[in-house]
């Protein structure tokens, strides 16, 4: 049977998917068929993300996992604002934005806040913690008065925990170390009191050992304040521990997406699987980094983009001639699970095996175990 | 070819007595015993590295884990006397033993000119930012013919082709010899600095978090090819990393160091399985894995201390989950872990085994803020 | 200099030198070059503000009694007189604030467009970077002092306001071209597109985020113009494009020259203003220079060296090793030395073979 015998393919992702955090709580965030084109010299055009849909609820964590360049930024961008849209369109809480002028802008913002990857620089060398923080109390709780704003503060350094408060707020961020920025960053977008957190690679840039404890956080603050998170990573790994569904995205589109405990354990499209296979892996007694030996084929770094083929198919084993002719759309595996594949059927037999056993063609759905 | 020979803690700071100190006669090729580095500021001296013991073998990948400002990248720059001012090395030996001086040479007694003959011949470097490190305005294959010319007597067309098979080596296509760094990708950039670093056949390359800034996939492809040149080319290799769950995998011994010391070195079967310094445990408790059941993982609560101010005696204690006034009396020395079956397995923790269990949340001695206790993340 | 009061034996209290140290810390870190700088110009500050008061004589007065004609230095005259016996050193004292004040002025205005002009080519970028851009490149292209000369020329009036405002017009593209550098490269950086995360407006994002980050390049450029004001304004009054019935240095200078100083060989008469216009220039270098160190740590020539074994090592040296004798060896040692037996072990046994 054919992959796209089994699997329909997914008209707006946005809804004809069950998204597993959508048992978390109310739809917070819904981003539609969002296209971002970059003009580079020479007239050329860079598609940065191509139709990528997906909801962000409340109180709940929706990673988005990609490489660099496959454009995950650029997704986190245009949902904060900072980048226009070529086309698509963001919901909030239902209604579509509209930035049209900087009133709306700022109204946006104390709903949405993104939070940034590189805690060395996001922060102004010349300005203390207390300025970091204060400003958006000001503009956004519009607490003005020392009085009002002090206990705000206090509590802001709290809730990251950075204690005691009065000590950290004195310092200038190169006295922090890049743990104790990040959580400066965390609490400088608190303090706008969003309703959506958007965090671009928020752990990458520190050390593994505190990486934990800042994601701990980041899930603490999530739960605290029900927030409808967005997880950017490059390590499916943490997604898998801290997000309740994963999109990954390679050049510029959602390749696949589901609960992050069935699509790491058993990925669908080829690009999943050498992620997870990339991944290090103490326990993985055959490594080739240990037998020393022969590597697997040659990977094809920065292959050009071929619109109207599949994105992946230089680097795909499973690559036929249709891969190379025929983009493929988002194809539903099961009710909560989508992968945009021709060759499903090849590249993740088990998973058809079982939907052709069991349950039936339309109802796809299950926890696939 | 791995070798298992007497750990640096057993050797003592003299050539003579480790000449003799190993019945295998499997001398390590570095030696590094003893080994102190400070940096020298106005406000004091920063102790970098403090007394650190450890050996390298020939054809052995060693690692060294550590968060930043551990140390690790001082200990191995420092080692080679690449560090500037104002680091200072205040004392210990470095013995480099390699196949072009059997008998040895102390690394610290050299004068400048005389170090210029084991660097990149004997001991070459791979840097973590590519970028930073190849100059942006010769061609890569320029570039490496410069290494080549430098420290080897070949003539002009050896040294061209050299060039051209050491890109073969690292799978990049001839025709790049003539691209500019900017026009290549991570990955490649990557591939010409461990080109470049093995041009001059070293026994010995220093790898600082090569792979850092890379995707997991490139990195993977990139690991792959390191073991797959070591294999061939027999160089021992030591490898600088904040992430242990890669050393786990690519290293035969690891090292684990914290604050300027060395906490525990053993073969990375025994890291994984049987870690016994509470620091490490924490390392292998902080990354999520994609594999097997999920765990619950705890992390390393706090920050790093202050290398101008250490608290006495161990200097993990106020990030120690096992902590007790009895820490701070401790020299940090490392010493044979009694129940392993290793016997090359040191750990700086004379308390803790590898299979004491955590105490219980509240029962810790050394007063840390409550807000700094290692909480599990919440499996969903 | 804080090994030199522990050496004295007089330690103070720990707490009070703390608070010293912290009172005057700023200064202490400061670059020897700065320090040198800002003591020199304050002088000449210190002499600008207080000088007319200190003169001991009327610097226009014309003595008429012709035996005080052109008196080389004496104790009634302590720099002599000029041909038409006026004293030198009251022209002096006064002279110097007329000088500095110019340049002062010229400095506040060039810098504040350059600022404008700087910051907002940097930040809108677009067509507004282009055409700021183009016009600050042609203000740079313009060939300056003979265009200062026709245009002093042609002006109605010669006074200071005049001076002033052709000078600042222009001094200004310099420093606005280094300030839209930066500007650019701060733009990009994360914290001002945090900053808009947080919902601040454009012009807070200029004045509180980016243009605090450039103050030393601010600093240094507003050095750079009045140096620049200082040797303009000078050769202009030399070549009497000034009022020359008030005195700064130029119009001494011009006067000293009109009145052939140099053939009759009153020394005292031109060498003095030309001197202090030689070290407020050398003070204003200073200055920038150690605001570029400030600014820039890694110019600063005495980061990256120590001093170990009687030596100093630097950047390309290998690290210094406590301890062990590593001075270079006499040639006669050397040598010696080459025929030893550990020199054999230095040297590779073998040469490189082919690759595998």
């Amino acid at each position: 049977m054919k992959a796209e015998e089994i699997a329909e393919p997914v008209q707006d992702g946005a809804v004809a998917i069950e998204s597993p955090a959508a048992a978390r709580g109310p739809l917070a965030m819904q981003a539609i068929s969002l296209n971002k084109d970059f003009r580079l010299h020479r007239g050329e055009v860079l598609s940065a993300v191509r139709d990528v849909s997906f909801n962000l609820y409340r109180g709940a964590v929706v990673g988005l996992v990609g490489e660099s360049g496959s454009g995950k930024s650029t997704v986190a961008k245009l949902l904060a604002g900072q980048e226009r849209l070529t086309s698509g369109e963001v919901h909030l809480n239902g209604h579509p934005v509209a930035l049209t002028d900087r009133r709306a802008f700022r109204q946006y913002k104390s709903e949405v806040q993104l939070v940034f990857q590189d805690p060395f620089s996001s922060l102004n060398p010349v300005h203390t913690v207390r300025y970091h923080l204060e400003r958006p109390v000001k503009l956004h709780q519009n607490k003005r008065s020392k009085a009002e704003l002090d206990p705000e503060l206090t509590a802001l350094m709290e809730q990251v925990r950075l204690t005691p408060a009065s000590q950290f707020l004195a310092k200038f961020p190169h006295e922090l170390s890049g743990g104790q920025r990040q959580r400066v960053s965390f609490a400088r977008a608190l303090a706008a009191q969003p309703s959506v957190l958007l965090a671009d690679e928020p752990v990458s840039m520190l050390d593994v050992s505190i990486r934990l404890e800042m994601l701990n956080l980041l899930d603490d603050l999530r739960e605290r304040f029900h927030l409808a998170l967005l997880y950017i990573t490059h390590d499916i790994a943490s997604a898998r521990y801290f997000s309740d569904e994963v999109l990954v995205m390679y050049a510029g589109q959602i390749v696949e997406r589901g609960p992050a405990e069935e699509l790491t354990q058993e990925p669908a499209h080829p690009y999943t699987q050498l992620l997870v296979a990339s991944a290090p892996d103490p326990d993985n007694i055959g490594s080739i980094l240990r037998s020393g030996g022969k590597r697997a084929a040659r990977n094809v770094e920065s292959a050009p983009r071929v619109t109207g083929a599949c994105p992946f198919n230089p680097r795909c084993p499973f690559a036929q001639d249709r891969c190379r002719s025929e983009d493929p759309p988002l194809m539903r595996i099961s009710s909560a699970r989508a992968a945009a594949c021709w060759r499903l059927d090849v590249a993740a037999p088990q998973l058809f095996h079982q939907s052709e056993g069991g349950v039936a063609h339309e109802g796809l759905g299950g926890p696939l175990v | 070819m791995t070798t298992t020979a007497a750990t640096g803690t057993e050797l003592s700071g003299s050539k003579a007595s480790t000449l003799g100190a190993n019945g295998g006669g499997d001398e390590p090729i570095l030696d590094i015993s003893d080994f102190s580095v400070v940096y020298r500021t106005d406000r004091g001296d920063v102790r970098a590295v403090d007394g650190v013991n450890l050996a390298l073998h020939a054809g052995e990948v060693v690692g060294l884990a550590g968060e930043s400002g551990s140390g690790k990248s001082t200990l191995a720059y420092g080692s080679c006397r690449l560090l500037r001012p104002p680091a200072l090395i205040t004392g210990g030996s470095v013995v480099y033993r390699g196949r072009r001086f059997p008998s040895g040479v102390e690394v610290l007694d050299k004068r400048p000119e005389e170090l210029n003959v084991l660097r990149w011949r004997e001991i070459s470097i791979v840097f973590q930012s590519a970028m930073n490190a190849l100059n942006p305005v010769l061609s890569v294959g320029d570039q490496i013919l410069d290494v080549v010319e430098a420290h080897m007597k070949l003539s002009k067309d050896e040294a061209v082709e050299r060039v051209a098979s050491l890109l073969d080596f690292v799978s990049i296509p001839r025709d790049r010899m003539k691209s500019y760094p900017f026009e290549l990708s991570g990955g490649m950039r990557q591939r010409v600095m461990i080109a470049m670093a093995l041009a001059t056949e070293p026994e010995i390359v220093i790898m600082d978090e090569p792979t850092t800034a890379l995707d997991v996939v490139v990195q993977r492809d990139i690991l792959a090819q390191i073991v797959e040149l070591k294999e061939r080319l027999s160089f021992a290799v030591l490898f600088i990393t904040h992430d242990l769950s890669l050393l786990l995998e690519l290293a035969d011994r690891v090292a684990v160091m914290y604050a300027g010391k060395l906490v525990e070195i053993a073969s990375s079967e025994e890291i994984h399985h049987e870690p016994a310094h509470p620091y490490t445990k924490g390392l292998l408790n902080s990354f999520p894995s994609l594999r097997g059941p999920r765990r619950e993982l705890a992390g390393i609560p706090g920050t790093p201390p202050d290398l101008r101010n250490l608290p006495p005696g161990c200097s993990f204690l106020p990030r120690c989950p096992y902590g007790t006034t009895a820490c701070q009396d401790i020299d940090m020395s490392l010493a044979k872990v009694a129940t392993s079956a290793d016997p090359d397995h040191v750990t700086a923790c004379p308390f803790v085994l590898p299979g004491t269990p955590v105490p219980p949340r509240g029962t810790r001695s050394n007063g840390a803020p409550d807000g700094l206790q290692p909480e599990a993340i919440s499996a969903q | 200099m804080a090994a030199l009061m522990v050496d004295t034996g007089v330690t103070p209290p720990a707490e009070r030198e703390r608070e010293k140290r912290e009172r005057f810390g700023w200064w202490r870190r400061l670059p020897p070059k700065a320090k040198v700088g800002a003591l020199l110009l304050g002088f000449f500050v210190l002499i600008a503000i207080i000088g007319p008061t200190l003169a001991p004589y009327d610097p226009s007065y014309q003595n008429p009694n012709p035996s005080l004609s052109l008196n080389a230095p004496s104790a009634a005259h302590l720099l002599g007189t000029t041909q038409n016996g006026q004293d030198v050193l009251s022209q002096l004292l006064t002279g110097v604030r007329m000088t500095l004040e110019l340049a002062l002025f010229v400095g506040v205005v060039a810098t504040v467009i350059a600022v404008i002009v700087g910051i907002s080519a940097g930040f809108l970028g677009g067509m507004w970077d282009e055409v700021l851009s183009l016009l600050s490149n042609v203000f740079l292209v313009l060939p300056a002092l003979p265009l200062l000369v026709v245009l002093l020329g042609y002006l109605p009036q010669k006074g200071e306001t005049a001076t002033i405002l052709v000078l600042a017009f222009l001094g200004w593209p310099w420093g606005a071209r280094v300030i839209r550098a930066q500007t650019l490269a701060l733009r990009n950086r994360d914290f001002v597109a945090a900053s808009r995360e947080t919902g601040e407006r454009g012009w807070h994002i200029i004045m509180f985020e980016i243009m605090p980050n450039e103050i030393s390049l601010i600093a240094a450029s507003f050095v750079g113009v009045v140096l620049y004001a200082i040797g303009a304004s000078v050769a202009l009054a030399f070549i009497g494009l000034a009022d020359l019935n008030t005195w700064s240095l130029g119009t001494m200078l011009y006067w000293a020259q009109s009145d052939q100083a140099l053939t009759l060989g009153a020394w005292w008469w031109f060498v003095p203003p030309g001197l202090l216009v030689a070290l407020i220039g050398t003070g204003l270098v200073l200055l920038n220079f150690g605001i570029d160190e400030l600014g820039n740590p890694r110019l600063r020539s005495g980061s990256g060296t120590i001093k170990v074994g009687g030596r100093w090592w630097g950047q390309t040296d290998p690290t210094p090793v406590l301890g062990h004798s590593q001075r270079r060896p006499s040639r006669v040692a050397a040598f010696l030395h080459s025929f030893s037996r550990e020199a054999l072990t230095e040297r590779p046994t073998e040469v490189a073979g082919p690759l595998p």
